[in-house]
């Protein structure tokens, strides 16, 4: 599960960035075709909030997780046994596991019913589905959980991907 | 259960996880939920918190967080702080700690092309720590300043701070960025001038050096206040929104980070893959305190507070000041991020009732955080200058350099505080 649960969170990383060019060009053209030209593209705003944005941020989420750069107060770990730190820890990831299955469980259900029902925003001649910014929701939530498990049960290492 | 004794349970549920180290943003949620759930029927609870994460990030203002951020980490990753830093000391090398405070005003710079205190610290300490230590100057003056001087990225727009206070608070981006301009300068120069008058009457802090840096200025240093200039100024001619200036910006650093010898596409795919992972973070725990006030509006303390200092006839002034004392003992052991977000979701609506202009809160509160930045236990910018530090260089060192540099934040709060008007002219007037 380690390694398939690095190259997952390596590839969420990557699509998150894929993402972010695709929002900084999209909008940079917008910027020059509405000043210059007076013609904005359709519908940037809802690209924007309704797919660039939830692919940022969860596909990048369990990357942030394995490597620790989640924000987090160390504030009793100078003052308590080293095991007490590690046990504290563990049971941070466990709870991290259980909380991110938990929405990764109940996000699926918006992702499905807006596939099913096919919902989507109209902004000019442009339709946007918004299925697959609910669905990398609940990926980012699974891939969360299964980086916090990598982190439960793997040595108290860096764990960079 | 009344409001004070469910939003408080909610609250302490809350700080205890976090001092528990569980993260931040887990913490905010888990005890939002726990709230939610044991005030409205367990359906409407899961459906309430499960809505959150979709609605709470497909969001229009959000967007200028990664393209700030990308901003920041592609100029850090290019070495263009270090043209900055050259040209700075250049200027400023012949003042008694000259050095120290050409550092301070390269940190108010590169704040204008980054918005992350954190990342602006760990840019400046890497060159500009070694080069005060050859120096001679003292090591808690050098490492206070660098980490100091970081801070001044989280008010000199564009800050990561000032967007995330402006969304929650539902206030304009765009006149915080400008309202936080004369605070942050007035900081810069406050820094300055304490670093000026130390080195004055205790010369042995910074020996004054006679030999001019042969290192050449590149033109990139150029590229500071250019960015500055076209963020603010396409936001001031209506040109683009704050969120849109993100990616003016973003693609501005791309371009000239390519100009930098040794910058190439693998720095670029590092750069732009750190910003993504720094903006997982902050929304995670932007997202947690967006349930939170959710269920502090459920719970009604926020209200009940409100209606207790109008009840009580607080004063303004006993209640900005009492607040003041709260947000610099939750700064002390909260990271700065989770003070903002836990002042707005229980105190804004008392400043509110009291008539406190909400740009002008925004830049206390943001000012408050900049100051957790650097007091312990939990001094981000002070691990952060100590991880660029020769590892003799100890924490406690760090902190007693930082001491001075508070003194300076006790006189600039205290202009805030007395003269709003240095904070809001320039946005009631621009925009």
């Amino acid at each position: 599960m380690n390694r398939i649960g690095r190259w997952a969170t390596q590839a969420g990383q990557w699509l998150a960035v894929a993402a972010l060019v695709a929002m900084m060009v999209h909008l940079g053209a917008d910027i020059l075709l509405r000043n210059i030209a007076a013609r904005p593209l359709d519908g940037t705003l809802e690209v924007v909030a309704g797919l660039y944005m939830p692919f940022v941020v969860f596909a990048a989420l369990s990357a942030t997780h394995l490597n620790r750069e989640e924000i987090r107060v160390d504030l009793v770990g100078n003052f308590l046994p080293q095991t007490a730190v590690m046990l504290l820890d563990r049971a941070a990831q466990l709870l991290m596991a259980i909380c991110a299955a938990a929405l990764a469980w109940l996000t699926a259900s918006h992702a499905m019913r807006a596939f099913d029902i096919g919902q989507r925003i109209e902004a000019g001649s442009l339709v946007i589905p918004l299925w697959p910014g609910k669905a990398i929701v609940t990926t980012g939530f699974v891939l969360l959980a299964v980086a916090a498990l990598v982190r439960l049960f793997g040595k108290a290492d860096n764990g960079s991907v | 259960m009344g409001p004070f004794e469910t939003g408080g349970t909610v609250l302490v549920a809350a700080l205890v996880m976090i001092f528990l180290r569980a993260p931040v943003g887990l913490a905010l949620g888990l005890a939002a939920f726990a709230g939610a759930f044991a005030l409205l029927p367990a359906t409407a609870a899961i459906s309430l918190m499960s809505r959150v994460p979709y609605e709470f990030t497909a969001s229009w203002e959000f967007a200028a967080v990664p393209l700030f951020l990308a901003m920041g980490t592609i100029i850090t990753r290019s070495g263009m702080a270090d043209g900055l830093i050259i040209l700075a000391e250049r200027s400023l090398r012949r003042l008694p700690g000259g050095l120290a405070i050409a550092t301070n005003f390269a940190g108010a710079g590169f704040g204008a092309a980054s918005g992350s205190s954190l990342a602006t610290t760990v840019a400046l300490g890497r060159m500009a720590i070694p080069q005060m230590l050859r120096a001679g100057y003292n090591p808690g003056l050098a490492t206070a300043t660098t980490a100091c001087a970081g801070t001044l990225a989280a008010l000199i727009p564009p800050s990561i701070p000032l967007i995330v206070y402006g969304i929650l608070a539902e206030v304009s981006v765009a006149k915080l960025f400008f309202a936080g301009i004369v605070p942050g300068l007035l900081t810069a120069f406050a820094y300055g001038a304490m670093i000026y008058l130390r080195c004055r009457f205790n010369p042995d802090l910074a020996p004054r050096s006679e030999t001019e840096s042969d290192e050449t200025v590149g033109w990139s240093v150029a590229a500071f206040p250019v960015i500055a200039i076209v963020i603010l100024g396409g936001i001031y001619g209506g040109y683009f929104s704050p969120s849109e200036a993100g990616s003016v910006g973003a693609l501005a650093a791309i371009a000239l980070a390519f100009c930098q010898p040794g910058f190439n596409w693998r720095e670029l795919a590092l750069a732009l893959a750190e910003a993504a992972r720094q903006t997982a973070a902050i929304l995670f725990v932007a997202a947690g305190a967006f349930m939170l006030t959710r269920t502090m509006a459920l719970t009604g303390l926020p209200n009940a507070l409100a209606d207790l200092v109008q009840t009580w006839s607080v004063s303004p002034l006993l209640l900005i000041l009492a607040s003041s004392v709260l947000f610099l003992l939750l700064g002390m052991v909260l990271d700065p991020f989770g003070v903002m977000l836990l002042s707005v979701a229980v105190l804004l609506p008392a400043f509110e009732r009291l008539g406190f202009d909400l740009i002008w809160m925004g830049i206390i509160i943001v000012k408050f955080i900049e100051i957790g930045l650097v007091t312990p236990p939990v001094g981000l910018n002070v691990f952060a200058a100590k991880s660029v530090a020769p590892p003799e260089i100890g924490l406690t060192v760090i902190f007693r350099g930082v001491s001075w540099f508070l003194l300076a934040e006790a006189v600039v709060m205290a202009i805030l505080f007395l003269f709003p008007a240095l904070t809001l002219w320039l946005p009631n007037n621009l925009l």
